[in-house]
């Protein structure tokens, strides 16, 4: 099945919907989604179009938005498919699909770890990576890290700035350059 | 051997701390603690070619029967705490090896989030082993520095000061 031919099922089934398919530079096309839709329309595509396998479930930053991304395929008729949601870049939130695919709950759970995105409806979304008390979203574009974590310095002096007699100079011009 | 002298008859006078020292230099069991492509080489350190068996180390799986923490590899802030109880459920004497730049300083992923910035932020570290990664032979080269460092340690003089600080 191309992108097309399931958009059209798609269409089809949810005619209030607003989907549309989009292209990268590189040649890759994908499926952009409301978040809103997201849930019912994954349903569909798991459970009359046959995708029974995500292959995996990843986000990014965008600054005004987060984008979750969603490979799913079907092993039965070896067809797959890219689905793009923007959320909100204030309160990122979008429905689970870990009832739908097992495997989308540690990769929501990822998501959430790094990125802050709240998947609603999943049964333990707590952090995977990082530690159950680390302060902030890493991946973040905004994050800030903390000078210390349980006491642990999270800086090291500059080995340039140790190492290289120039350093200081090199640092001067730069600013000096910057300052023009 | 010429701290021996061998005395007419059975007796035979030497240093304590020569006599203490000399076992401890020789049977230098490390914990079996690996956290990254480090530990390929240091397993390779342990196989036939430079052979840690001969120097009397193996590993051992837990800390409380080693003596050296060999920290192979990048160490998370995740896993900081984990070292830090390891250290410190491990018997005196002990002694730590940081092997390679990420247990150095952080090496490649010293701009990370998640890597701890050096080892000797957590644990006092006895000997850096530079290198990404280290080849068995500089690994080699680490022990043998650890065990002359071994060699300099005053137990009497230690012992002494520890009773006093017992008295107080």
């Amino acid at each position: 099945m191309t992108l097309q031919e399931i958009l059209n099922a798609a269409q089809k089934q949810f005619p209030q919907m607003k989907l549309e398919v989009q292209k990268g530079d590189a040649g890759d096309e994908w499926l952009l989604v409301a978040a809103a839709d997201l849930s019912s329309l994954m349903q569909f595509f798991h459970r009359d179009l046959g995708m029974d396998f995500l292959a995996c479930l990843s986000a990014a930053d965008l600054q005004t938005h987060f984008a979750v991304v969603y490979q799913i395929r079907s092993l039965k008729d070896k067809s797959e498919m890219m689905v793009k949601v923007l959320l909100d870049h204030d309160k990122p939130q979008v429905a689970t699909v870990s009832t739908l695919w097992a495997n989308a709950g540690w990769f929501e759970r990822e998501a959430y770890d790094l990125f802050g995105i709240h998947f609603s409806g999943h049964a333990d979304l707590r952090r995977i990576m990082m530690p159950d008390d680390w302060v902030g979203h890493p991946l973040r574009r905004d994050y800030q890290e903390q000078p210390e974590y349980h006491g642990i310095s999270t800086s090291r002096p500059d080995s340039h700035r140790v190492l290289d007699p120039l350093y200081p100079k090199k640092a001067e011009t730069g600013a000096a350059e910057k300052a023009e | 051997m010429s701290e021996l002298v061998w005395n007419e008859g059975m007796a035979v006078t030497t240093k304590v701390d020569w006599l203490l020292n000399l076992p401890r230099k020789n049977s230098l069991w490390y914990l079996l603690f690996a956290t990254a492509c480090c530990g390929i080489e240091l397993m390779q350190t342990g196989g036939p070619r430079t052979d840690l068996d001969r120097f009397g180390m193996v590993f051992r799986a837990t800390p409380r029967q080693t003596d050296l923490l060999l920290i192979a590899g990048a160490v998370t802030y995740k896993m900081a705490d984990a070292v830090r109880r390891l250290y410190d459920q491990m018997p005196e004497p002990k002694y730590v090896l940081a092997m390679g730049s990420c247990a150095n300083s952080g090496g490649l992923f010293q701009r990370s989030y998640s890597v701890l910035k050096g080892i000797d932020k957590v644990v006092p570290v006895d000997v850096y082993l530079p290198g990404c990664a280290p080849r068995p032979e500089a690994l080699n080269e680490a022990l043998m520095t650890i065990q002359k460092r071994i060699e300099k340690d005053h137990w009497v003089q230690r012992m002494k000061i520890d009773s006093e600080k017992l008295a107080k």
